[in-house]
């Protein structure tokens, strides 16, 4: 996203799709692209850019990734580009999670690359449905 | 093992024996209260049929305690018909107790569980204690309530919930199967129409018949798939559901029972108890339902006393009543007592931590009655054995929630409390209606729309608080879908608009839509969880060509979209962005609302050209790269017409070059950014910098 890379856990992934064929949600609140069927099922398009604080982006996101959100179900998430599979040493993966319990969390790779961890939980733990008032 | 024949027959008197009880319930309850003598009459007659016929069944069967236990009700009964006194209330407590053990020995015998009998004497001489006017012996509560677990116990055949729930979706699939069925056939004929208007009919005549033959061959299979799926889906509804009175009846003995421990008076109506909902949740919600109506005879109905210094009848009325509109079951309770004390709820809260101190100072009325859903949260300062655990009203919405429904509360002081429970069933298909506003396609469930007409100038009014639709000589209030759902201002319909009058919780309201694309049967889900708190719709269908529609909840339109709209009107900035990326439209309204901004917006530059017919904005964001219409080519056109010449236009663009920066200063834009540069802040920036710029050139 923008200059930025970021990563999710693999094992989290359920999918990687088109960004098309979306249904906007008038008055859904502005970290949702709106609805799509995936394998069967209706589920939600998230912006990643909003869910991390309206960062900046370089194209316009053309990805859906297809990840299970902390209760469970299927969500979506936006990305300007095909991801690529890629392997982080796990220990320094806790580490980086152990510096902070944000949502995103750094870590360096050879070559002077920064790559942030996205937490799906600590991500979306605030938008995961569980209703107030 | 008994002769099945026989055992089906003892099966059939254990529901005849469930159903008479249910009767005899009625009537001693009605009979429990002082009535005018036919009253009376009738309901000792219903009583004395009922208990007869259920003396007669057990006979007939060879059950000769169960027909001693009918014959002695009989006889107690038959004393006071007499003289047409009301029954006591011991005599009544003693029939039900003897009615309980009634049951669950049929039930026994129906399981062939001969060896472990429910207990029947007990009950029989607390029924002759309470004829002789002497004191009710002890009940063993335990042995009670070991015997109904037992009975519970019992059942036909048992298929797993996840085997259900698949055969409905495997139904569902079904119906969408045959609306896009119906859709090719359309399509077929769309095209015959296209190759015989373009008039060459004799070379293409042979090619039409075969065509015409399959069009009627679709038509006539379309239908036979939409009948085949009515039937799986009254099959599904018959499995699925049942009688909303099963769980209701009990009710009215529970509201009986409390009112007579707290030395109350209060009755219990229901309405729409002829209604079948969804098994799963009709079970998971008696526990809500009975919580909330014994709250309402607890908290809510006030002594006789207090009542009648109020001015009220000393008779408290609690309502249960239930609707079913598309895929949502509405549950209320509802009392006529002394509503929720706000005073005292803010206190508690305070005291018990649940708010900040002072904190309930600046919360709305509505903000201080959502509190009671807290956990730990009573206002009762003792422990009783109905109320003040503070365990109570968190879990019935917890359990609500678990459903994917929500609970409501509504009161006034002295006048009463309501509870709304709005839970989604899995219920197969129902009718919707199909309207467009703006570019979104919307349903509404049609049972909730009494009719659609179009626009005429002499039917609209147009004043301070807003549109109304003069309709039968009654004004109603008319609002623009449009505006409702935010992506543009209130519009005042032209002649000719379709207006869809929308009624649901006993108010009707206008709604005016941009066209109104037709009725289907669709299957209504509930949305993903990340929107289930979003009011405006109940869930969302599959159209015929597998699009995602959004279904409206009607009592949205008919109450909260209304104070929606007013609400919004009273915004100060509104700024349009156009924007054919979905995620770039959520990311610039985002930043965009955050500071303050009533965001509208629009996927390519006609949208945006039609939306600014309609509304002014103080500013418009627009995409450089669309598809037809570019962003240069939309800042052009708004800087040619006289409404928009004056404003403000920030391009946004993929490329970050000189080029692209100079063609749209030249183009007539104020600002340009990239995308790049949109992060937090600087679009705000930009957009604050050019409405700056603007004003200060006017």
């Amino acid at each position: 996203m923008g200059d930025d890379r970021y990563a999710v856990p693999l094992h989290r992934l359920r999918g990687s799709v088109p960004l098309r064929l979306v249904t906007p949600v008038p008055l859904s609140p502005p970290h949702v692209v709106g609805i799509l069927r995936f394998q069967g099922q209706v589920i939600a398009a998230l912006s990643l850019a909003a869910l991390l604080g309206g960062r900046g982006w370089r194209q316009d996101p053309a990805v859906l990734l297809v990840v299970e959100g902390p209760t469970g179900d299927l969500l979506a998430l936006d990305c300007e580009q095909v991801p690529q599979p890629l392997a982080v040493p796990l220990r320094a993966v806790e580490e980086a999670r152990g510096r902070s319990d944000a949502a995103i969390s750094t870590v360096g790779l050879p070559g002077a690359r920064q790559v942030g961890l996205i937490d799906l939980d600590r991500l979306l733990a605030k938008v995961s449905g569980v209703r107030g008032g | 093992m008994a002769d099945p024949v026989i055992q089906e027959i003892v099966k059939g008197f254990v529901t005849e024996a469930q159903e008479l009880t249910q009767r005899i319930t009625r009537a001693v309850l009605r009979l429990e209260r002082p009535g005018s003598g036919a009253a009376t009459a009738a309901a000792y007659d219903d009583l004395c049929r009922a208990l007869h016929t259920l003396k007669g069944s057990a006979g007939t069967l060879g059950f000769t305690d169960l027909a001693d236990a009918g014959h002695k009700m009989e006889d107690a009964v038959t004393v006071r018909r007499a003289n047409l006194e009301p029954l006591a209330a011991d005599l009544a407590d003693a029939i039900f107790q003897t009615l309980d053990a009634f049951n669950l020995r049929a039930e026994a015998y129906a399981q062939e569980k001969t060896d472990a009998l429910p207990d029947l004497a007990g009950p029989l001489v607390r029924l002759q204690a309470a004829l002789a006017g002497l004191p009710a012996p002890k009940v063993d509560e335990q042995a009670a309530a070991k015997e109904k677990e037992a009975a519970a116990d019992a059942g036909e055949w048992r298929v797993g919930q996840a085997a259900v729930r698949q055969v409905i979706r495997e139904v569902e699939r079904l119906r969408e199967l045959q609306l896009r069925l119906g859709e090719r056939q359309r399509d077929l004929e769309r095209g015959l129409s296209i190759l015989a208007r373009l008039g060459m009919l004799a070379e293409t005549a042979e090619a039409r018949a075969v065509l015409m033959s399959v069009a009627r061959s679709l038509a006539d299979d379309t239908d036979e798939a939409g009948a085949v799926v009515e039937a799986l889906e009254e099959g599904v509804r018959e499995i699925t559901t049942m009688p909303v009175r099963t769980v209701l009846e009990p009710l009215h003995r529970a509201v009986r029972d409390l009112s007579r421990q707290l030395g109350k008076e209060a009755r219990l109506s229901v309405v729409g108890a002829e209604l079948s909902l969804d098994r799963r949740m009709l079970e998971a919600l008696r526990g809500p339902l009975v919580h909330l109506v014994r709250n309402a005879v607890d908290h809510g109905v006030e002594s006789p006393e207090v009542r009648e210094a109020a001015g009220k009848h000393r008779e408290g009325s609690v309502v249960v009543r239930l609707e079913q509109v598309g895929n949502l079951a509405f549950i209320e309770v509802s009392d006529d007592g002394r509503g929720l004390d706000e005073s005292r709820i803010a206190e508690v809260a305070e005291a018990r931590g649940v708010i900040g101190a002072g904190e309930a100072r600046s919360m709305t009325q509505h903000q201080i009655h959502q509190l009671v859903f807290r956990p730990h949260f009573s206002t009762r300062q003792e422990v009783t054995e109905t109320s003040g655990r503070g365990v109570g009203l968190d879990v019935v919405q917890s359990e609500v929630n678990a459903l994917g429904g929500r609970v409501e509360v509504h009161s006034t002081p002295s006048q009463g409390t309501r509870f709304t429970l709005t839970v989604p069933m899995d219920l197969g298909s129902s009718p919707v209606l199909i309207v467009r506003a703006g570019e979104h396609a919307l349903g509404l469930p049609t049972m909730a729309v009494e009719q659609v007409r179009s626009a005429r100038p002499g039917d609209l009014r147009i004043g301070r608080a807003g549109m109304s639709l003069v309709l039968n000589e009654q004004l109603l209030p008319l609002l623009d879908l449009g505006s409702l759902l935010g992506i543009r201002q209130p519009t005042a319909p032209g002649a000719g608009t379709p207006i869809a009058v929308v009624q649901a919780q006993g108010r009707r309201v206008g709604v005016a839509v941009d066209e109104v694309l037709g009725d289907r049967d669709l299957v209504i889900r509930p949305l993903p969880r990340e929107l289930r708190s979003l009011d405006a719709y109940q869930g969302e269908a599959i159209y015929v060509r597998g699009e995602l529609i959004l279904v409206l909840r009607p009592d949205w339109l008919t109450q909260g979209g209304t104070e929606r709209a007013r609400g919004a009107a009273v915004q100060a900035r509104r700024a349009l962005v156009v924007d054919d990326s979905l995620t770039a439209r959520a990311m610039h309204r985002s930043m965009l609302e955050a500071h303050g901004f009533t965001v509208h917006t629009a996927g390519n530059g006609g949208q945006a050209l039609e939306q600014l017919r309609h509304s002014a904005y103080d500013v418009m964001i627009v995409d450089i790269g669309m598809e037809g219409m570019d962003g240069y080519q939309l800042t052009r056109a708004v800087r040619t017409a006289p409404d928009t010449r004056a404003m403000p236009v920030v391009l946004v663009s993929a490329q970050d070059g000189a080029e692209d920066r100079q063609l749209g200063l030249q183009a007539g834009a104020d600002g340009f950014l990239s995308k790049k540069e949109c992060a937090a802040g600087r679009l705000l920036q930009e957009v604050q910098a050019v409405i700056g710029r603007r004003r200060g050139l006017s």
